[in-house]
């Protein structure tokens, strides 16, 4: 692993019109090709942060460094440049061909008048063929399917050429096996690309199984980073989720997995 | 190169350039449009009242653009038919057609909203009222185009100023700043009526309110020309951005689009776009809402084609209006009647075959 510190939070904190505290004091660093899983119940304010840290709202206090430079101090554009961001799945109202979608990763490296050309398109297609998606390339991009979008998503990002992406809550709306395919490919993103890579999820498996950093937030704006060994335990995500949880260690994948308890009233919290 | 995916599942299917056909596709449908528009004008310039047949109409135009020594094969009263009467018209129609389609192109992109019309921030209504205004006091045709042209922008800056008053960025709040102003406009413009002589004047605003091009020349044209043009080329050479910009804010955003920056530019290209076409020969709906509509359905929402096919056809249309306004009767009809007549029922066979879900 590289030694560069390329996204470093500082401090931060957000509150809505300076009254509503959604988060403070969040502080933590990720070098290259590191994964930050970010665990929180519904309305914790994961996405705030993302929010912020993707330059969209403005903290509250606190800042934010890019490769150590104040991303404030960064035109929208260089910001585009170093940093993607997949939003939570939508639903576009007009309809384009997946290829062209993601032939829009390429706009912060285009000027203003300009449209793609060739060049642009031989970049959609290697990605896409890295992905083995190419199948989908004449497809319109409003009627594949939630996983097939998703991986569309992060083929532009792919193609947008950053040291670091954010996704909010890219496993959402997928079934079983579309999620630890999502999963898969962000962990080798990391790990061969060495791309810097934050996620929120509701999955505490999804963070041991990357195996990497873990930041897991409270109902009080308070959130905890470290590597999944030091910051995930029974108590932890007892205490997240208020639910009976138990961490099982699985000799055969040599890793630990999270599994609910009894379906009783009695173990509600 | 590095294989993202290891697992055999998914099956892919590789195909080679997919893109290329659908490209050559829109630009075979964008080349066609192109020769439809110089036939329609051609046959348009030699359909009237008094007909002259086409050869002669191409000749004349020949023989205007080259002075060479070509034969002289038609009358005086022809060529003045041809280039003092008609083709002032002709261009007009063309230019008018093709900045209202464009607009609404734009504006239905920007809103993320097919059923947008150019109207949207109160330029039309806003232009009504300096014109008649202008009437009221008299003045001549070209003082009414410019005082059209002044309340119509400023009717668009009140819209616009009413998000940044409340603080509100989204375009939500535009679309009812719009809303709010179009009305106010609206009343203005029935104060104006109420207030007119009934026997000429109300009619000329009633008249200028409803769009002809009875009374446009040569001059006029060439004074709304430059602006129309120009802006129509940056429109087309941004209409890659409002794809991203229809993406949402936060994706835009994300891939290093100035939202406001670029929201803006587009929004004055549009207005000045639908003002200009307004001064130039009065209000006129339909086509901004119906054109965009039809482009779609032939070449797809990719805005890249769309606004170039919108602008083509909008042209094309306005032609044909034109010549069905100054041919079908003894007197001219004003074009928003025609433009309404073909436009309603066109709007309804478009809505059934793209097979909108308005809810």
């Amino acid at each position: 692993m590289c030694d560069e510190v390329m996204l470093e939070v500082k401090n931060l904190a957000y509150s809505y019109d300076g009254v509503k505290k959604i988060f403070t004091n969040i502080d933590f660093e990720l070098h290259k090709g590191e994964v930050l899983v970010i665990l929180g119940a519904n309305g914790a304010g994961k996405s705030t942060l993302l929010d912020c840290i993707s330059n969209m709202l403005t903290p509250t206090t606190g800042e934010i460094l890019l490769k150590g430079k104040n991303i404030a101090k960064y035109a929208i554009n260089d910001v585009a440049k170093l940093m993607g961001y997949v939003p939570q799945i939508s639903t576009p109202t007009f309809s384009y061909t997946v290829r062209d979608y993601i032939v829009m990763g390429r706009a912060p490296h285009m000027g203003i008048l300009n449209v793609p050309g060739p060049a642009e398109y031989d970049k959609v297609d290697e990605v896409m063929k890295d992905m083995w998606i190419s199948g989908l390339a004449d497809k319109i991009y409003a009627n594949i399917s939630g996983g097939e979008r998703q991986q569309a998503q992060i083929a532009r990002i792919l193609v947008q050429e950053t040291d670091i992406i954010l996704l909010d809550e890219p496993t959402n709306h997928l079934d079983y096996g579309n999620q630890l395919k999502i999963i898969q490919i962000i962990s080798k993103l990391a790990r061969n690309r060495g791309l810097t890579v934050v996620l929120t999820s509701h999955i505490p498996d999804h963070a041991i199984m990357i195996d990497e950093k873990v930041g897991i937030m409270d109902n009080l704006g308070h959130m905890t980073v470290g590597p999944v060994k030091e910051v995930i335990s029974e108590e932890s995500l007892k205490e997240l989720y208020h639910t009976d949880l138990h961490l099982v260690y699985i000799d055969e994948l040599k890793r630990i997995a999270c599994v609910a308890g009894k379906l009783n009233d009695e173990n509600r919290k | 190169m590095i294989n993202l995916e290891s697992s055999s599942k998914s099956i892919p299917i590789d195909k080679p350039k997919p893109q290329i056909s659908a490209v050559w596709h829109a630009h075979k449908i964008i080349y066609f449009s192109i020769f439809l528009f110089i036939a329609a004008f051609l046959i348009s310039l030699s359909i009237g009242r008094f007909n002259v047949p086409l050869i002669q109409v191409v000749k004349i135009l020949i023989s205007q653009v080259v002075p060479t020594g070509m034969e002289v094969t038609w009358t005086e009263q022809m060529q003045n038919v041809i280039i003092n009467i008609r083709l002032p018209r002709l261009v007009g129609a063309s230019l008018v057609g093709g900045a209202l389609a464009l607009s609404g192109a734009t504006y239905q992109g920007l809103f993320k909203n097919p059923l947008v019309s150019p109207d949207l921030l109160g330029v039309s209504n806003g232009a009504c009222v300096g014109a008649a205004i202008a009437i009221l006091l008299g003045f001549p045709s070209l003082v009414i185009q410019g005082c059209a042209l002044l309340t119509g922008l400023l009717a668009v800056l009140i819209s616009t100023s009413i998000p940044k008053f409340f603080k509100n960025n989204s375009s939500l709040m535009l679309v009812l700043g719009g809303v709010i102003v179009s009305g106010f406009m609206s009343s203005l413009l029935g104060i104006t009526k109420y207030v007119a002589d009934p026997d000429n004047q109300l009619a000329a605003i009633v008249y200028w309110t409803m769009g002809s091009f009875a009374t446009t020349n040569m001059n006029q044209v060439l004074l709304v020309m430059p602006a129309i043009l120009s802006v129509m080329v940056v429109l087309l050479l941004m209409r890659w951005r409002i794809n991203l910009l229809s993406l949402g804010d936060k994706e835009a955003r994300s891939l290093g689009v100035n939202i406001r920056k670029t929201r803006g530019l587009a929004i004055f290209c549009a207005t000045i776009l639908t003002a200009c076409a307004v001064c130039l020969c009065g209000t006129i709906g339909w086509v901004g809402l119906i054109i965009p509509h039809f482009g779609r359905l032939i070449i797809g929402h990719d805005n890249r084609y769309l606004l170039p096919i919108s602008t083509i056809i909008g042209a094309v249309f306005m032609i044909v209006v034109d010549t069905i306004a100054r041919n079908l009767t003894g007197s001219e009809i004003p074009l928003s009647i025609i433009t309404g007549l073909l436009g309603a029922p066109l709007f309804v066979w478009l809505l059934a075959r793209q097979k909108v879900r308005i809810s």
